[in-house]
């Protein structure tokens, strides 16, 4: 462990982990169910590259990860998307004049999502807390398929989201927004 | 220590905690980060008229300035001290759009204190504003790239020095302006040496001096290795001026209003040299044939043309829609308002996937046949309601809005959308019809 926390550079740990004899690393989820995987498909979670790198996670000393805030359902999910995208090239850096498109959601991927409300719920914080960028980046893209074309009260019933706006609140917010005259 | 980088809205879960029990938690608990991140795909107008009343959490996101790129403003409305207050707050907007705003000067002042890095700014029909903020703005916001000043009535000759200055400044739209006369359309697009986007329509000077081929020729001579865009009038041109454009071979936005001198054999030609167009707009091009449409699109296997105009092209039949549908794959916008000779349009609709607009207001013979409408069709332009009738009769999409047009002269119309309310009233008219 202490060894590796002298390796800085991000070429030696590939170098590293390459060499190793057992390129599996164990996940526990917050239920106590334990996944092995190939440390490489675990590495798309940089949560997890950036546990093993900064604290050296040894495999040698059949360390388990814990992820308190994934159950082993979710885990699963995420595991099943990780290995089918671990070979995607790396996704390209946030670029603010992109366009807002939400059409280009693979085929793969959209069989994937079709999933409850609440299981979408939970691989969103999922992906957030492993910080999966590109399962993050395709279940915000879902979320927002389903938000478009849609009245706020259609939005309320399909999120379960309560409305906290009082009648004169929501009066107000209208008033705001009326920039525009109606297309 | 591995919790430190954990959401703040989960908390630890107990073992055992299975995925169904989440389903009477609200959406409304997302983190703000991963909230920003789903509305990032939504347009400004989804989250001004639908988000922002979902709940107060959502509102707080929603507001989010870096999800404000474009600010658009409208109508009677829009009051100053509100649309100040938005530029103030979304001050990391890219786009501005105003239009017909009574006083546009205080807010234009507002563009420049709060949001000089603004890069495309439209001034439609904002008919008060005047050349001292004008001159303002291009000395300030030097990353403006396109102005928009149509239907504005500004004194350009009095900016003309700093239209040239700004070396950003790459398109322009000067259209539908009384005080704009020949000398000083030419002096613009001589010494804008950085506009490749150039857009004139409704050009009516006061003198009654109109363009002509000679003049065209001479500017087009500068101006042709760098135009990307132009929008033009053509009353007045004759032969000479559509070769000079033809010569514009960079042309991606290409619309000549006022076709009616553009003739068939010279249209079919421009297919040849005007090869990165991306929309096309030939509107009232009485000469061109069906024979000729049949040609242009037949010249090349693929275009990738995404926006089709041939208003009032009265001869465009079966055969140059025909030969449009199997070149033009990537067509989003098609219109034909105003074509006589439409019929049907089954194989555009067929092999276009990705219509999204569709005008076929005042095409008397047309009609929509069983079973054949576009899938993915967001706004449809009729001018009756018997179309109305059939189309909801096929459609099985109810967020297209329906734009019912008023008169073969203007744009007005009314808007209806295909939702129940409106397949009953269209049912009922059914009825009625029966009845009589």
């Amino acid at each position: 462990m202490s060894t590796l926390n002298t390796v800085k550079s991000p070429a030696m740990n590939v170098n590293f982990f390459a060499f190793a004899i057992m390129p599996n690393i164990k996940l526990q989820s917050s239920d106590g169910e334990t996944f092995e995987i190939d440390v490489e498909i675990a590495k798309c979670s940089v949560t997890i590259k950036t546990m093993l790198e900064d604290l050296g996670m040894d495999e040698e000393e059949e360390e388990v990860v814990p992820l308190p805030n994934v159950n082993s359902a979710i885990l699963r999910k995420v595991i099943q998307w990780a290995t089918y995208h671990k070979d995607d090239p790396p996704p390209p850096e946030d670029d603010d004049n992109k366009e807002k498109r939400t059409d280009d959601i693979s085929s793969w991927d959209a069989d994937f999502l079709k999933v409850d409300q609440g299981t979408l719920f939970e691989l969103i914080l999922a992906a957030n807390y492993l910080d999966i960028k590109g399962l993050l980046d395709v279940t915000c893209k879902t979320v927002a398929n389903m938000i478009k074309g849609k009245a706020p009260e259609e939005i309320r019933k399909t999120f379960n989201i309560k409305n906290d706006f009082t009648p004169s609140e929501e009066e107000q917010v209208r008033k705001e927004n009326e920039w525009c005259e109606e297309k | 220590m591995f919790l430190k980088s954990s959401n703040e809205g989960a908390s630890v879960r107990k073992p055992g905690y299975s995925s169904t029990n989440f389903l009477c938690r609200g959406y409304d608990s997302l983190p703000q980060s991963v909230l920003l991140n789903v509305f990032k795909y939504l347009h400004e107008d989804e989250l001004r008229r639908h988000v922002i009343f979902v709940c107060k959490k959502w509102r707080a996101c929603a507001e989010h300035k870096s999800l404000w790129k474009t600010l658009e403003f409208a109508g009677s409305k829009a009051k100053n001290a509100l649309i100040i207050s938005r530029i103030m707050k979304y001050d990391s907007a890219e786009t501005i759009i105003l239009r017909r705003i009574k006083e546009p000067a205080p807010v234009v002042q507002q563009i420049c204190r709060f949001n000089r890095n603004i890069s495309h700014l439209t001034l439609r029909h904002c008919q008060e504003i005047d050349e001292d903020c004008l001159r303002q703005l291009l000395e300030t916001c030097k990353n403006l790239k396109s102005l928009d000043l149509k239907g504005t009535g500004v004194k350009l000759s009095i900016v003309c020095e700093e239209l040239a200055c700004a070396e950003s400044l790459s398109s322009l739209n000067i259209g539908d302006n009384k005080h704009l006369t020949v000398p000083l359309v030419a002096s613009i697009i001589v010494n804008c040496h950085h506009l490749v986007g150039f857009h004139l329509c409704k050009f009516q000077p006061a003198n009654k001096v109109f363009l002509t081929d000679v003049d065209i020729g001479l500017l087009f001579a500068n101006t042709n290795y760098r135009l990307e865009a132009l929008t033009l009038d053509c009353s007045s041109f004759g032969r000479p001026t559509f070769s000079a454009i033809m010569k514009c071979r960079k042309l991606e936005y290409l619309c000549l209003n006022c076709a009616h001198n553009l003739e068939g054999g010279v249209f079919e030609t421009m297919a040849e040299t005007l090869t990165r167009l991306r929309a096309l707009k030939v509107r009232f091009g009485y000469q061109i044939a069906d024979d000729n449409f049949k040609k242009y699109f037949g010249c090349r296997e693929n275009f990738d043309l995404e926006e089709v105009d041939f208003t009032g092209c009265a001869k465009i039949g079966s055969g140059g829609l025909k030969s449009l549908a199997d070149s033009c794959p990537k067509v989003k916008s098609l219109v034909l308002r105003n074509c006589p000779n439409v019929v049907t349009l089954d194989e555009v609709f067929c092999k276009c996937p990705g219509i999204e607009t569709l005008n076929v207001a005042f095409c008397g013979k047309f009609n929509f046949s069983d079973n054949c409408v576009p899938a993915n069709l967001k706004q449809l332009f009729i001018s009756d309601y018997t179309r109305f009738e059939r189309f909801v009769k096929n459609s099985r999409n109810d967020k297209v809005a329906v734009r019912i047009c008023q008169s073969e002269y203007n744009k007005t119309y009314k808007t209806l959308y295909v939702n129940a309310f409106v397949s009953f009233v269209a049912k009922s008219l059914g009825l009625y019809r029966m009845s009589h």
